[in-house]
């Protein structure tokens, strides 16, 4: 009886006016390659943010959509997010 | 060509034979039963008698009759040439071949019923094409049934296409998991409508300072559970900052999706945060702001007849948060 787990990208979704790019992440427990459980955790990436940690297919994702003008609105957009509640 | 039921017996037909124990008498007692004396050939003493009720014999159903009484010292046999006897022993798989296709129903012209399956004489159900390349499968009667369609498997009743009558499954008898790809339409069938998605799951905020640097969080206070229905996140938890050193501005926190466009009832709102040994030096309390087209939110410290100021401070924030994401 062999207990595993791994972990598994289940959805890249991009979203926005400024890209981001939200990442689903499922970690998957098995028994002898059945799976057990399954329990999602989630992220979201900016055009600002260091992606070098991230998988592979996120960062390609990443770098096919986030253009020199969507980094550099996202840039603008966020000069322009200092406002009090 | 594939035979349904038993297959044809015309290649083990036998003509059989009765042999008869004469008395003195006229009647006698046919094994098989014949409609008329014509469908046998008797002979008495290997003579062949001429049947007619003019003549020698008449017969049916079981009954034969002769002319004249016979003896008990005649010989008599017939042969039954009307009917032919067969033994056949049934198929339990009747239907079986190799390949292809087993069995063709072809009702030509018209579309209807093309299969009708039946209880002892009463209609149960049937199969049948009620439009061109359109399968149908139906109870009788006003009960339920299912036509496919090119995308579609469409709800029948009453031997027809019905809307909004037939349920899937029962209290006591329902269908367990539902796996879909698109959406579930709620209380009526346009995009305001829709259910596409429903999510469970955890989200790690990163805390940093929108001047700058990050936030260290506790390992036992760092995550955060969200429920996504629809277009709606409801995300709720603790998170402890332990360290805002390095940092500056106010403390901007990651989310698990996006947040909404700024626009007419969404985009910038915000929610008081419940805080445990945090130093609000001197504000109300503490709120977090969302920030339309991004993943994130700043604390804001509320302060009394006045606007807001930074909040960058270590200690327990109680989170529960509703917000529309796209």
């Amino acid at each position: 009886m062999a207990i595993t787990k791994e972990t598994q990208i289940a959805k890249i979704e991009v979203v926005g006016e400024y890209k981001a790019v939200q990442i689903a992440t499922d970690t998957v427990i098995k028994e002898d390659g059945v799976e057990l459980s399954r329990s999602r955790h989630r992220k979201v990436v900016h055009p600002d943010q260091d992606i070098t940690g991230e998988d592979a297919e996120v960062q390609s994702v990443c770098n096919a959509v986030w253009t020199q003008a969507v980094r550099d609105a996202w840039t603008a957009f966020q000069a322009e997010q200092a406002q009090g509640v | 060509m594939a035979y349904i039921g038993v297959q044809p017996a015309d290649a083990y037909t036998s003509f059989a034979v009765q042999h008869f124990t004469t008395s003195a008498t006229t009647s006698y007692t046919l094994d098989n039963p014949v409609a008329n004396e014509n469908e046998i050939a008797l002979f008495i003493n290997n003579v062949r008698q001429q049947p007619g009720s003019s003549y020698a014999y008449t017969a049916s159903g079981t009954t034969l009759t002769l002319s004249a009484a016979t003896s008990a010292s005649d010989t008599m046999y017939c042969v039954f040439i009307g009917k032919a006897v067969q033994t056949v022993t049934p198929n339990l798989n009747p239907v079986t071949i190799d390949s292809g296709t087993v069995a063709t129903f072809n009702r030509t012209s018209s579309f209807g019923d093309i299969i009708s399956i039946q209880k002892d004489g009463t209609e149960a159900g049937s199969i049948g094409a009620p439009q061109a390349s359109v399968l149908s499968i139906q109870s009788t009667g006003d009960r339920s049934g299912m036509q496919f369609g090119s995308t579609n498997v469409y709800p029948r009743k009453n031997n027809a296409l019905s809307d909004n009558t037939v349920d899937l499954g029962q209290g006591s008898y329902r269908w367990q998991d539902l796996y879909l790809g698109g959406n579930i339409y709620l209380g009526g069938t346009g995009s305001a409508n829709a259910l596409d998605d429903y999510e469970e799951g955890t989200h790690q905020p990163t805390v940093t300072g929108d001047g700058g640097g990050t936030a260290t969080l506790d390992s036992g206070s760092n995550t955060l559970a969200y429920t996504k229905i629809g277009r709606t996140v409801h995300l709720t938890g603790t998170i402890q900052v332990t360290s805002v050193s390095g940092c500056s501005g106010n403390m901007r926190m990651t989310l698990p999706f996006t947040c909404l466009a700024n626009s007419n009832g969404t985009g910038y709102h915000g929610v008081m945060v419940p805080t445990h040994s945090v130093n609000a030096a001197g504000d109300l309390g503490v709120a977090f702001q969302l920030e339309p087209n991004a993943a994130s939110g700043l604390f804001f410290g509320i302060n009394d007849n006045s606007g807001t100021s930074a909040q960058l401070t270590t200690g327990y924030y109680r989170i529960t948060l509703t917000y529309q994401t796209n």
